[in-house]
């Protein structure tokens, strides 16, 4: 015989279940969803043609011989891919490129957002020179980055000048510095300028308290201003490392299809193979590119929450 | 209450966005056209209609026609009608025999060669044969010398003489070919106006036709210039006319100048109208007038075009008005309303501009595909037609459109040969065609083609294979032949090279066809047969697109790989699998005199250069090049032995590579053409004189070979072009051919693509030459070349006679090499060069741009070898591997 309490529960989930099942037929539910699903239809619908199919087409590719035979082979294409010299030596490349290349962005973007939120002369000028590359067109910055690095630039002039050999900035194992300080150079001023919308955020009354009851500068940026900046670093630092793979169209406008092997990047070796119709080599290099950016991102997302945990909002 | 109306428009507003969110995945129905085709070009897998050939053959001679016109059911035609034949001997000795003779029916031309050459004339006077005075029957082309009375005098005795002894005729009329003589025959022609009926019946000469005498006291000589029908049906001819007189006197001609006439004619040829062109000519800016095109509107105003001026006048020859245009003018043609336009390619494209009489001036102005050339007077529902040798079209005026009506070579008809297309009132489409070299339905046959619009369905049960290719110059013989002769199996060409904008700077645009031809391969639509030349072959092997030949070749009963030269297919094939056919080959090498080279058979770039540091300067095989060229060249021959494919492994930082760009840095970065002076040595002196290193050839059979043994006193070494492998004869085959792996009937597609490899198949042809792929075809040549035949001389005894003869200049009078028959040493020789040739694989384009970019460092001295090589080795070890 079920006890009372026992009953009670029973109750309880009955109710719950016709509840459900009330909301599941009832013609006003239906229409709500209907209307929903007819204002999500056509995002929805776009999303599916230019992301989602395309993507489980990759993946198809990326696990069948070729576009004529279509015979499934497994993960042949992976392992054939990762026997590749090509591909390792862009993966590392890119790697070594967004290992450099993202922290720095995040790091200069955040300290020069701290530095304008200080009391300092010409504020509003620093900041539109610091946003002001977000404006010149990529063609422009690439010819200014050949004029300065070519093998006769501006910067080998200066070198000559002093009395220093020249160098063939991206014909050596020097190319990742032009391409690293491009890069800076077109995303500080964007970066900054989120870390600074994300400072104005923080609630002024912790900062006074903070400084009230004796914290130091540094503390107070550790304990109080970087935790309620951790989205926006997560943030920032996602699309830095999106920007970061994406620096490959003005280093393709710098060296061409085929650079000095320190310049040359995934996207480099994907767009030869898409050239040469190696869809195979280019799908599987697509797919082990979107693994391992999710498990980046995911990386990150895990540290943002145990670091931002009890931040407010 | 205002809830249900928001429903509704947000329902509404979501299907609207759904609606257009569809309406963007819409197959494009029109627009999108390429400027350089004729609009819609492309052909669907199944078209609605096809329009299919009956072959007629005209029923009497017509000649090789130029021009043709339709009138109801006549077509009126120009053709070079062949009306005799021309016999020529040339002396083998002209120190012997120094006499040339041209005999033209009964008129006898004789020369005399002076100092040995043929050409060299001293005489040019031209005497009937049946008489022995001489009697001038035609004008002299050029000025004649003027020797004295008495040397001319001497001189025609001679030559009477001459002719006495030389030309003697045998009892059935035939020229007996004199001791010591060649004999050569060839057709003369006349330019003559014709008519027959659509049928291909009724062939004659207009019989009432005759050339326009400008002056009954003068002689004239004249030609048909062109030929033309109005809108009315008239039939129109221009004739150019030289009137002169010979004075017997002096023996000159005096000039009576020159006439050019627009005469209408009635259908036997008599003249209707005559409009004399003399104010045209007076109204040219030129000292020569000449007749491109001539026009008639609806209110027969005549519009001539001559140097790219449009001259409109009236039917009394009176210049009306004339027109210029900045761009040059292409072409002119009335249109089927009446009106006169003209095509001419300006800075933004190809225009038409209609002709405005009443303004005097241009009227509109159209856009016009850039293929628009060949345009024809319009009919029905075109304003025009244009022929760009693939297909018809039919172009509306007022639309900008034009729409493909035939397709050629799916019509079974060669573009090539097309001489004039006739559209008739029902629709139907008489084509003349005149097969004008090698192959195909017969040598200098013409042939005539009616075409009829008729359902797809209409070529039969037959299995349609697609045959993708970027040119279809070379298979167009072969695909209409097999298409003809086959009940069960139709060949369907897509030319892809329709699809290329090469006014477009843009190569993306240049590329278009190959682009398309691609993607298409990608999606799944796979073409049944592909010709490989200018296709990424390679990659289409790699990826298991092609069908490997040798299981059919060892299926088939009377092909065999023992049966072609394996060495050549080898050489070919990827993989071990030969995914391509061979329809003939060549072999470029380097030939030296052992004398100078020793007997080896390949060398690197520091040993040819050695070798030409012990000779002079003008002795160097590569010459007259700029550096660009020389480092193309030697990439081309040379550049896959800086690459080991087998181990992924680049070389390019090696001392051969590095020598290599300091051998192209030896060569001018231009030639200065205004100031070069070419001086040509001929070789048999540069051998002479020991100032030859080594000559590039060309096998493409063997009498070349033989003739630089004999020259070389048989010591010849062929070393080849200098490589690192030092295996430097270079292998090109003509074919490319190939089956792809969805091809949906594969045996039907062999039965295509074996022909290849047929003996007969091989030999040189309009489009390729060289030595055929079948080892039955190339013993016959052996056998050619070595069979003995054996004259006896005065004493008696068997003297071997040459298998044929090779003329080289020497500088001097010309030296005729003797071939004589090749001995099995010769022969292994031969075959050894070609069993070792490999194919010219080096010159890729993205590695010679690589490599050149890098280059130009160094040659301008921006940067040592050294270091280029080492960014070049970078570069290209990551090409490499991609490619592994």
């Amino acid at each position: 015989m079920p006890r009372c309490g026992e009953q009670s529960v029973k109750a309880k989930s009955s109710e719950k279940w016709k509840r459900f099942v009330h909301r599941l037929v009832s013609p006003a539910r239906w229409r709500e969803r209907l209307g929903g699903a007819a204002f999500l239809g056509p995002s929805l619908l776009g999303v599916a043609v230019f992301f989602i199919v395309p993507f489980c087409v990759v993946v198809f590719y990326s696990l069948i011989d070729n576009p004529i035979q279509r015979e499934f082979v497994g993960i042949q294409n992976f392992t054939a891919l990762f026997k590749n010299a090509a591909f390792r030596q862009a993966a590392k490349n890119t790697l070594t490129f967004s290992a450099i290349a993202v922290p720095l962005a995040v790091i200069l973007s955040m300290i020069l957002a701290l530095m304008l939120e200080c009391r300092i002369p010409l504020k509003s000028q620093l900041r539109t020179f610091f946003l002001s590359p977000l404006m010149v067109p990529v063609a422009s910055v690439v010819l200014i980055w050949q004029v300065l690095f070519h093998y006769n630039g501006a910067l080998n002039a200066i070198l000559g000048f002093v009395g220093d050999a020249r160098i063939d900035w991206f014909n050596s194992q020097y190319g990742m510095l032009p391409v690293i300080l491009l890069y800076l150079w077109k995303n500080l001023g964007y970066n900054m300028i989120l870390f600074m919308a994300a400072l104005a955020n923080i609630p002024r009354d912790l900062l006074e308290v903070a400084t009230i009851e004796g914290a130091s500068a540094a503390y107070r940026f550790f304990a109080i201003k970087l935790r309620y900046l951790s989205p926006t670093v997560l943030f920032v630092t996602i699309f830095s490392m999106i920007n970061s793979f994406k620096v490959f169209r003005e280093v393709y406008l710098l060296t061409g299809d085929y650079p000095y092997e320190s310049l040359y990047m995934l996207q480099h070796y994907m767009n030869n193979m898409f050239e040469r119709l190696d869809y195979q080599k280019l799908s599987a290099a697509a797919v082990v590119m979107a693994i391992a950016l999710v498990i980046i991102i995911a990386v990150l997302f895990i540290v943002e929450n145990r670091f931002g945990k009890d931040v407010e909002g | 209450m205002y809830r249900k109306p928001i429903r509704i428009l947000t329902l509404f507003l979501a299907a609207v966005l759904l609606i257009a969110a569809f309406g963007g995945c819409g197959k494009k129905s029109g627009g999108g056209e390429d400027p350089n085709k004729g609009g819609n070009t492309e052909n669907p897998d199944t078209p609605e209609f096809v329009y299919l050939p009956d072959y007629v053959q005209p029923q009497g001679n017509v000649g090789r026609i130029n021009q043709c016109f339709g009138v109801g059911d006549k077509i009126y035609f120009t053709s070079a009608l062949p009306t005799g034949k021309v016999q020529e001997l040339y002396p083998d000795d002209e120190e012997k025999d120094p006499w040339y003779f041209s005999i033209d029916g009964d008129a006898i031309h004789a020369e005399k060669i002076n100092n040995g050459g043929v050409g060299i004339y001293v005489d040019d006077v031209v005497y009937p044969a049946a008489t022995t005075a001489p009697v001038p029957v035609s004008a002299p082309e050029e000025e004649p010398s003027e020797p004295s009375a008495e040397e001319l005098s001497e001189f025609e005795a001679e030559k009477q003489a001459a002719i006495e002894q030389y030309i003697k005729y045998d009892e059935d009329g035939q020229l007996i070919v004199p001791d010591g003589y060649q004999f050569w025959e060839y057709d003369k022609t006349e330019q003559v106006l014709m008519r027959m009926n659509i049928d291909g019946t009724g062939v004659a000469r207009l019989e009432n036709y005759a050339l326009p005498t400008p002056s009954e006291d003068m002689e004239s000589d004249g030609n048909l210039n062109t030929m033309m029908g109005d809108r009315e049906g008239r039939l129109w001819v221009n004739e150019q006319v030289y009137a002169y007189t010979y004075d017997k006197d002096t023996g000159e001609y005096i000039d009576g100048g020159e006439q050019s006439y627009l005469r209408q004619l009635d259908e036997t040829g008599a003249e209707v109208r005559r409009v004399n062109l003399d104010a045209v000519k007076a109204a040219s800016e030129n000292e020569w007038f000449y007749v491109q095109t001539i026009a008639i509107d609806g209110q027969d105003n005549v519009y001539i075009l001559s140097d790219g001026v449009i001259y409109v006048i009236d039917m009394e020859g009176t210049v009306q008005f004339k027109l210029k245009s900045d761009d040059w003018i292409n072409s002119m043609m009335s249109l089927a309303d009446g009106r006169v336009a003209a095509v001419m390619y300006e800075n933004d494209g190809q225009k038409l501009k209609t002709i405005d009489p009443a303004k005097k001036a241009w009227g509109d102005s159209y856009k016009a595909p850039n293929n628009m050339y060949n345009c024809l007077p319009g009919s029905g529902d075109y304003d025009l037609y244009f022929n760009d040798g693939m297909c018809l079209y039919g172009y509306d005026v007022e639309k900008g459109e034009s729409e493909q009506l035939i397709n050629w070579i799916n019509a079974d008809i060669n573009g090539d040969y097309v001489r004039g297309i006739v559209p008739l009132a029902d629709g139907r489409v008489v084509v003349m065609l005149y097969n004008w070299g090698f192959g195909g339905s017969g040598d200098n046959d013409t042939e005539m083609a009616i075409l009829s619009k008729k359902p797809y369905s209409a070529i039969g049960n037959k299995t349609v294979l697609t045959l993708a290719c970027l040119y279809d110059y070379e298979i167009r013989d072969r695909v209409i032949s097999f298409n003809k002769s086959n009940d069960s199996v139709r060949i369907e060409v897509k030319n892809y090279s329709i699809f290329n904008n090469y006014e477009s700077e843009d190569e993306a645009d240049q590329n278009a066809g190959l682009t398309k031809l691609n993607t298409e391969i990608i999606s799944g639509t796979v073409p049944d047969l592909l010709v490989l030349d200018n296709l990424p072959a390679q990659q289409y092997m790699a990826k298991g697109l092609l069908e490997d030949l040798y299981p059919y070749i060892d299926a088939d009963s009377e092909i065999s790989r023992e049966g072609l030269i394996t060495s050549v297919l080898d050489a070919v094939a990827f993989n071990g699998k030969l995914y391509q056919t061979v329809r003939n080959f060549y072999v470029n090498t380097i030939i030296s005199p052992k004398s100078v080279v020793g007997d080896i058979s390949g060398w690197t770039l520091a040993e040819m250069r050695q070798f030409q540091s012990r000779m002079p300067a003008e002795s160097a095989i590569f010459r007259d090049m700029t550096k660009a060229n020389a480092l193309q060249m030697l990439l081309m021959y040379n550049g896959s032995d800086f690459i080991d494919w087998s181990t992924g492994k680049c070389s390019f930082n090696s001392q051969g590579f590095i020598d290599l760009l300091e051998y192209c840095n030896s060569f001018p970065t231009e030639i200065d053409w205004e100031h070069y002076e070419y001086q040509y040595v001929p070789e048999i002196v540069r051998l002479r004189e020991g100032t030859m290193l080594g000559l590039q050839i060309g096998l493409t059979d063997m009498t070349e070979f033989l003739a630089y043994k004999t020259m070389f006193d048989g010591e010849l070494a062929a070393v080849g072009f200098p490589c690192e492998s030092r295996e430097g004869n270079l292998l090109t085959v003509n074919g490319g051919l190939a089956i792809s792996s969805r091809c949906r009937d594969k045996e039907a597609a062999w039965q295509f693509v074996r022909q290849d490899f047929l003996p007969g198949n091989g030999e040189s042809d309009r489009y390729s030459y060289g030595l055929s792929i079948n080892r039955a075809d190339m013993n016959q040549l052996i056998e050619r070349f070595t069979k003995k035949e054996y004259v006896k001389d005065e004493t008696g005894k068997p003297v071997l006679q040459p298998i044929t003869t090779w003329w080289v200049d020497d500088g001097e009078e010309g030296h005729e090499i003797k071939i004589m028959p090749a001995e099995q040493e010769d022969i292994d020789q031969f075959m050894a060069i070609i069993e070792s040739a490999r194919p010219v694989s080096g010159y890729d384009q993205d590695v010679f741009k690589l490599v050149s970019t890098e280059a130009e460092a160094f040659f301008t001295g921006q940067k040592s070898a050294r270091d280029v090589a080492n960014i070049v080795q970078s570069k290209m070890q990551t090409y490499v591997n991609e490619h592994m």
